[in-house]
């Protein structure tokens, strides 16, 4: 519960930053996700069922403050985090690198599938610009890695010392 | 020569010469030798006392009396600061002012209840075009309410909570106008698209249309009032399959700079508009 709370306030200030900062950066279709950073995190860590929890929790706050149907988000966080706990129990994720091609492969496929929910249910036609739009935004979402992950750790650390949720 | 005798002669003698001067009218154009003499023992002694005098001075001027300059600049400094943070601020109100006059003139010329709504975020995944204002159904905004600014329209209301709601912009993919072309009066439907800003499709093959060519609501979709400005066409083709004529459209509206909308209080489809609101602030 401890572990959620803490998941939770996080994402929300990942949110806050992606509504408020991020744009002012970042063209409004390529800004990074660090919420979807902050899950892929969660899963990697071993937090399984609070990390589940959390990411759906958050999947849900993102999916009121952007405009894609209620449960989008939700459910592509929550495989997000079966995904990235699946590659944790299976592959060495010592490495930064492996830490880097795992975000890159969930981001990729996260906005690829909310792009493809909105064309599969006939809100926009294809157009080629998607796949420029899906790569440049997974690949940014992964380079902020670098400047979130240390951040999440140490957050993390923090936490823990305070109220023991490791 | 007693003593007294000698000065009291000296003495006279001066006051005679003196006199002789005064009263002795030589020719001063001719020049005087003993001037002469004078001036030429005076001008090196002069000139030099005048040359330390002005060093002196200048050692005053430039090192002695700067003791203070060092607390004056500081002072300079952080009231040049201040006054540059002033005019910043003063120029930040004169936009503030400029925007608000134009919102109120569209208040103004609008035949429906209006308010004003700040935006306070834009959509949190990025990949769908929406934004965040601050009013929400406690102020009587409810989904797909009209979203305008003077330079064209914005977008609806997509979701709508206590005190915030989206709004879903026009250059959306999943957003559609019933749009009519000023000149021509042509209709067709503006939808956005991720590629360009927006287009209006489905325009009959044959019409002609021109770059800068106005576009305003047709007031025929339930959702916007007719008459306000969409864009302007930028470019002209023929659809994919070449049944239509489509045109891609430059909206008024700068999505990027935008910072106050007017949310119209009411749908043509009849919205039930509840009494008292457009006076909220």
């Amino acid at each position: 519960m401890k572990s959620v709370a803490f998941f939770v306030f996080a994402g929300a200030f990942c949110l806050v930053i992606q509504c408020c900062v991020l744009s002012m950066i970042f063209p409004m279709e390529l800004k990074p996700d660090f919420t979807l950073l902050l899950v892929v995190w969660i899963g990697l860590k071993g937090e399984y069922i609070s990390g589940l929890v959390s990411a759906f929790a958050l999947g849900l706050m993102e999916d009121l403050l952007s405009g894609g149907p209620l449960g989008l988000f939700s459910m592509l966080y929550v495989l997000a985090v079966i995904f990235s706990s699946y590659f944790r129990d299976n592959f060495t994720m010592e490495s930064i690198w492996a830490y880097f091609a795992i975000t890159l492969l969930i981001s990729t496929v996260c906005f690829g599938t909310a792009l493809l929910s909105r064309w599969l249910v006939g809100q926009i036609e294809f157009e080629p610009v998607f796949i420029k739009i899906i790569a440049t935004k997974a690949i940014l979402t992964c380079l902020s890695l670098i400047l979130v992950k240390p951040i999440l750790d140490k957050a993390w650390e923090g936490y823990s010392r305070i109220f023991g949720a490791a | 020569m007693s003593r007294p005798i000698r000065d009291i002669s000296v003495a006279v003698l001066l006051l005679s010469l003196g006199i002789l001067l005064l009263f002795s009218s030589f020719d001063r154009s001719k020049g005087w030798h003993f001037v002469g003499v004078v001036y030429s023992v005076f001008k090196p002694i002069d000139q030099t006392v005048s040359l330390l005098q002005n060093k002196v001075g200048e050692i005053f001027h430039t090192y002695l009396w700067l003791i203070g300059v060092s607390e004056e600049n500081r002072f300079l400094n952080e009231e040049v600061r201040r006054l540059r943070t002033e005019i910043v601020d003063l120029k930040e109100k004169e936009y503030e002012n400029k925007r608000l006059r134009k919102i109120l003139l569209l208040k103004s010329k609008l035949d429906y209840p209006t308010l004003v709504a700040q935006i306070i975020g834009e959509d949190a995944s990025g990949l769908f075009r929406t934004v965040l204002i601050n009013k929400g159904t406690n102020d009587g905004v409810f989904p797909d309410m009209p979203v305008t600014v003077p330079e064209g329209i914005v977008g609806k209301i997509n979701r709508s909570s206590g005190s915030m709601a989206q709004v879903v912009m026009i250059t959306d993919p999943s957003m559609s106008v019933d749009c009519r072309v000023v000149r021509t009066r042509d209709r067709g439907l503006l939808t956005g698209t991720y590629s360009y800003s927006c287009l209006l499709k489905y325009l009959n093959k044959d019409v002609m249309l021109n770059k800068g060519d106005l576009i305003v609501t047709s007031g025929l979709d339930g959702i916007f009032p007719g008459g306000l400005v969409a864009g302007t066409v930028e470019a002209v083709r023929l659809s994919e399959h070449g049944l239509f004529r489509e045109a891609v459209v430059t909206p008024g509206a700068k999505f990027s700079e935008i910072e106050e909308v007017v949310v119209i209080l009411g749908t043509q489809a009849g919205f039930a508009l509840e009494p008292g609101l457009e006076g909220k602030p």
